[in-house]
């Protein structure tokens, strides 16, 4: 019977870890203040624009609070927006895309940041021009914004995806195995842009500074938060205009809030930090347009849903890609 | 003297990492040495709330692993003792061992959400089905002298599996249960990897996307070491729990 006793005792042990968790979170919204909107983000700071109007009391002075999760993969921020557990995600353009064809129902609200020079493709010193790259091995990982830019250089190039021969693998590693000598050439993002020059026949064959607006940061909605809260999302982007003038104004201590919230070194925020171009309230005005003059957003959506679909990475393109912009948000 | 063999053992990996790290170019990249990890490992400490993330982390190990064990022996016993039992849930079981756990953490967000919970049924999933045929099979292999004698003393049935079948495979089946412990620790760095806040898995994923290759290290090191101790606090007081068990 002992070992019953033990058994039962170790029933009500778990029982009593259950119960109390260490990390005392507030469980229930406060009434006067708006809920907080819940934002997932995969790790990267071109989605600072938020992290800063949340610590400076942009929002909270707008009576709006953000709750800012972290979900890596598009697979796993298309579940929690298909839940609902969460009412946007920071994206690229493209990838927007690919939720959409996922079935998620969001509108694009925000363009956080334009990348320019952050993400890129390297090659060995050999490939001199994008259309070398015709049958050689280049790392990048299917369906993220590193393959898509591929994919748009490929069409500038007059090249088709087969062309190429992919190794596919995780974005950040296709950096490192192209500095480590295994791939032709590589679609990757800063750190390893900067990285380049570590392989000694390597280089910068081409990065997002080249051809901007093509690899664009943005904060990604579910449609029904929208919707119900059309006011809160017009306050959300005036803040996030806010935040990106004000770091204008003090880039110091704004790198020091990005590089404290991502646990980077406050250097290697900066370099990084370097490599986007945050956009505020009237620069996002014109890169949204209006819905009857949409302006280059939507055009480099609707690449994104040719390429995609082309490429296999979505069946098919989807019907309106134009409804994925939201013309609502205060920007235009 | 094995205490001696062990610091050795753990001296000579240290020394060849060191050597490996001095001949690495670039090492601050590819492979940080031992000395810059410890540096790393401080600054997390001290400048990260690293303490925070890695109490989260054993908080969900713990759940997971326990609601594992807890659903997971009741299970392994049917299956060991009961023909009938076995038929039906042995072949369930067998084909969910075989799911891969890191795949299916897509579909356990849309079913879950992605709070702590989450975590714990990704633990769950991973570990339970392991420990049901370590339990079955330890409970099959009961001596056929030990159930005879149990039958001659009475029991039968229902008792003879409490009072023969289940002691006697107690001090295995909690080994058992110490080795899925470590399969629970795997686990949670793969849930925390892809969706989390906090946690060890999360710093690493954090870390790794920036290339703080010495972070990444620190952070796995750190498992190593937390699974060293979990290991070290189940196997002391096994001879107290178990005093009929017997251990070359």
């Amino acid at each position: 019977m002992k070992i019953l006793r033990r058994s039962l005792i170790v029933a009500m042990l778990s029982l009593a870890v259950v119960g109390c968790k260490p990390t005392g979170e507030a469980p229930a919204p406060q009434v006067t203040k708006a809920a907080p909107f819940k934002i997932a983000f995969n790790t990267w700071l071109g989605y600072s624009p938020l992290i800063i109007a949340k610590e400076k009391g942009f929002l909270a002075k707008r009576g709006l609070d953000a709750q800012v999760t972290f979900l890596e993969g598009i697979g796993e921020k298309n579940a929690a927006l298909l839940r609902g557990d969460i009412d946007g995600v920071g994206h690229t353009a493209d990838s927007a895309v690919t939720s959409a064809s996922a079935g998620v129902d969001g509108q694009i609200v925000y363009v956080f940041d334009e990348s320019y020079g952050a993400d890129g493709v390297l090659a060995a010193k050999s490939i001199q021009k994008v259309a070398d790259l015709k049958g050689k091995r280049v790392a990048l990982e299917p369906g993220f914004t590193g393959h898509f830019f591929v994919l748009s250089l490929l069409e500038d190039a007059g090249l088709a995806a087969k062309d190429i021969n992919v190794v596919s693998m995780e974005t950040g590693n296709a950096g490192s195995a192209f500095v480590a000598g295994k791939v032709d050439a590589a679609a990757t993002w800063e750190p390893w842009i900067s990285k380049a020059a570590q392989r000694s026949d390597g280089k910068i064959l081409v990065t997002s500074r080249d051809r901007p607006g093509r690899i664009i940061d943005v904060l990604f909605m579910n449609r029904r938060t929208i919707e119900e809260r059309p006011d809160d999302i017009r306050k959300l982007t005036a803040a996030l205009d806010e935040a990106v003038n004000w770091y204008r104004q003090h880039q110091t201590e704004g790198d020091q809030i990005i590089a404290k919230f991502w646990k980077l070194p406050l250097d290697e925020a900066k370099a990084t930090v370097a490599g986007v171009r945050f956009m505020n309230g009237r620069e996002n005005a014109a890169f949204f347009g209006t819905s009857t003059a949409p302006g280059q957003l939507a055009k480099t959506i609707e690449s994104a849903n040719r390429l995609w679909a082309t490429a296999g990475v979505i069946k098919a393109p989807i019907a309106q890609p134009g409804h994925l912009v939201y013309y609502g948000g205060g920007s235009n | 003297m094995k205490q001696l063999v062990a610091v050795a053992s753990f001296g000579l990996a240290l020394l060849a990492w060191q050597l490996a790290s001095s001949v690495t170019p670039n090492a601050a990249v590819f492979l940080p040495s031992p000395l810059a990890v410890l540096h790393a490992l401080q600054d997390l400490f001290i400048e990260q709330g690293f303490l925070t993330d890695i109490l989260d982390s054993i908080y969900r190990v713990s759940v997971g692993f326990l609601l594992a064990i807890a659903v997971g022996y009741p299970i392994g016993l049917l299956i060991g003792t009961s023909a009938r039992w076995a038929a039906w849930l042995e072949p369930l079981n067998e084909f969910a061992r075989y799911l891969p756990v890191a795949a299916l953490i897509p579909l356990v967000i849309v079913w879950f959400g992605i709070d702590d919970l989450q975590k714990i049924v990704i633990i769950f999933i991973g570990t339970v089905f392991q420990f049901v045929p370590m339990v079955s099979s330890s409970v099959r292999r009961v001596p056929v002298n030990l159930l005879e004698l149990g039958t001659l003393m009475g029991f039968r049935g229902c008792s003879r599996v409490i009072r023969v079948a289940i002691p006697s495979t107690a001090p295995e089946i909690y080994d058992h249960a110490r080795i899925c412990l470590g399969w629970a620790w795997s686990y949670v760095i793969v849930a925390e990897l892809v969706a989390a806040n906090t946690g060890v898995g999360h710093v690493i994923i954090q870390a790794q996307r920036f290339i703080q290759t010495a972070d990444v290290m620190a952070g796995i090191v750190t498992i190593g070491i937390i699974g060293l101790l979990f290991d070290a606090a189940m196997r002391l007081p096994k001879a107290m729990l178990f005093p009929w068990s017997r251990e070359r």
